[in-house]
């Protein structure tokens, strides 16, 4: 195959968290019975007219702040025209040539990488069309016309799949951050379609893109990608030329299918809704929506290696939830010491939220009680593995650490009379075993420390008892 | 420019509408004087004009607070299209998009 270099451009589009619609006061609730958040506005009737939702556009210019973007104090609605049983109006309202945030840009691949942002623009959702199988007619749900989106389109910067799904998880971090999109990808909350072409590897001239629609999942536009460049490649290989077509990603059959060629292309004749007039940003929002936007995930990030002296990888997977960062900085405030903490979050913490499929608002153990139960580890008061039986109580039931432990007697026997005891015994239960290490078989070590723990029940002191082993394990060598 | 008959049947697709060949031919003279006329406007020095997009660019739009309302009653909304069934508005098949 020759070497062809790859490039990928994004139109993502993210749903806003407001309580009403972009241009009417229906509700924006996700899950309700069919048309029941539907009026004269969003379904179009004759004689209905716009007015603009002013939490949207300050979602907007949010976005458009923390990715760098200029925000336009004077911005336009555009009527974007086509035919189609999702849209009532027959027009979509959006912005074209005056959006309201550009040139911004975002980095992915821990900073190595910055990808550009050409656009971040206002507009409205379509309805839901469902098709049924046998089924001669289409239904039309109109509860999401109107909801309000962004679209966030990039610079064709990126250059390879795994970038393309780094990007949208950069973007779809951000969007959570600031609180303006749930990000849920699968309802729909975070969409994204890609425009890929392919040129030789050293040439400046872009060639022919195809675009690849109704990727809901940061797999999904990998794969989707790797299918169409694949395709791409295979075609100019052969010495053919690349279509202008419009794809569509078939997730279930791992493969894209053309939609529409350039001939059937759409002519949406764009031109200035005439319904609003220009909208305009005045300084007072922009400063006051500046003052809203939180310490961002680079920016996190950066502190986290920097102050707290975390690895740059534990930083990076703190990082990308708000909600799991803030968990971690402020067990690591309790404890004062980060990186026993990070162990700990990205390791039992992720898994307990992974397992019982909650976030971490919903679980029960505290900043406070996790750094209690870590600090028991480090003064000695139990073992690791004791501790992590006494985390999935805590996780349970929400018990402070110290009373878990006194209750099931899992104090770690540090005391060497104790211990010697017990190791004395289980030399004395396994002979076989004793004389195998003597004679050189350095492995049984393990075995003799595995039945120390099970004689205490898994409390003893690890490191003491495989010492306290080791010693009397030589005074027999001797005798 | 001239209308000719591939922009007619351009627009008609793009409007899903479907003209005789006595409307095609009427259209096509009014849309060429329509353009005739843009075209005589083209010839307005305007170079030290900003375009327009609004009526009026003293004015600026209005923004509302996010605040719900309730919308219109779904029976009567679905009283009112060409077909319905089972709370959602009934459309011929579609496949694309
Ligand atoms: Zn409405």
């Amino acid at each position: 195959m020759p070497s062809f270099e790859t490039i990928i451009g994004l139109e993502v589009h993210a749903q806003l968290q407001t309580k009403s619609k972009m241009f009417c006061g229906c509700s924006t609730r996700f899950g309700s019975a069919p048309n029941t958040q539907v009026c004269p506005v969003c379904l179009g009737l004759p004689g209905a007219l716009p007015v603009v939702n002013v939490k949207a556009v300050e979602a907007a210019v949010k976005m458009g702040l923390a990715t760098g973007c200029t925000v336009a104090r004077r911005s336009v609605f555009a009527r974007k025209n086509y035919f189609y049983p999702d849209c009532p109006k027959n027009y979509q309202i959006s912005q074209y040539e005056h959006p309201l945030c550009s040139n911004g840009f975002l980095h992915v691949e821990g900073g190595e990488k910055r990808i550009g942002i050409t656009r971040v623009h206002l507009e409205e959702d379509a309805g839901k069309l469902i098709h049924l199988e046998g089924d001669d007619h289409s239904y039309a749900d109109m509860n999401r016309v109107g909801v309000p989106l962004i679209e966030i389109v990039s610079e064709p910067d990126i250059r390879s799949p795994r970038q393309a799904a780094s990007y949208m998880q950069k973007l779809r971090t951000i969007v959570r951050y600031l609180e303006i999109c749930d990000g849920n990808m699968e309802e729909g909350s975070l969409r994204c379609d890609v425009n890929v072409s392919l040129r030789k590897k050293g040439s400046d001239k872009f060639g022919t893109k195809t675009e690849v629609k109704n990727l809901n999942s940061f797999k999904a536009v990998e794969q989707a990608l790797e299918f169409e460049i694949e395709r791409q490649a295979r075609l100019l290989g052969e010495g053919r030329k690349i279509q202008q077509d419009t794809l569509l990603w078939d997730s279930v059959k791992g493969e894209s299918q053309i939609m529409r060629s350039k001939e059937e292309a759409h002519d949406y004749r764009y031109f200035p809704e005439p319904d609003l007039l220009v909208l305009d940003i005045p300084e007072s929002l922009i400063q006051r929506v500046d003052t809203e936007i939180p310490e961002l995930p680079d920016a996190k990030l950066d502190r986290f290696v920097s102050d707290l002296g975390l690895p740059k990888y534990d930083a990076e997977v703190l990082t990308s939830s708000r909600e799991i960062a803030g968990y971690f900085e402020a067990t690591a405030k309790e404890l004062g010491d980060a990186k026993a903490v990070s162990n700990w979050v990205m390791g039992e913490v992720l898994r307990e939220l992974k397992d019982k499929k909650i976030d971490i608002s919903q679980f029960k153990i505290l900043p406070r009680q996790l750094a209690a139960l870590i600090a028991e580890v480090q003064s000695g008061g139990i073992n690791m593995p004791t501790a992590k039986d006494v985390f999935r109580d805590m996780a349970g039931t929400g018990n402070e650490a110290k009373d878990i432990i006194e209750k099931k007697g899992l104090k770690q026997i540090s005391d060497e009379g104790a211990l010697d005891a017990v190791v004395v015994s289980v030399l004395d239960n396994y002979p076989q075993e004793v004389a195998k290490y003597l004679a050189g078989k350095d492995k049984l070590l393990k075995f003799l420390v595995g039945q120390v723990m099970k004689e205490t029940r898994g409390k003893a002191h690890p490191q003491k008892a495989t010492d306290l082993l080791k010693e009397a394990l030589e005074k027999r060598r001797g005798s | 420019m001239k209308i000719d008959a591939r922009t007619i049947t351009h627009l008609e697709k793009l409007a899903r509408i479907e003209l005789t060949a006595q409307e095609r031919e009427r259209l096509s003279e009014q849309l060429d004087r329509i353009v005739g006329y843009v075209e005589q406007l083209q010839e307005v020095d305007t170079t030290d004009v900003s375009p327009t997009s609004a009526v009026t660019h003293q004015a600026h739009t209005q923004l509302r607070a996010d605040e719900p309302r309730k919308g219109l009653e779904r029976d009567a909304i679905l009283s009112q299209a060409p077909d319905a069934k089972d709370g959602y508005f009934r459309v011929p098949k579609v496949i694309e998009r």
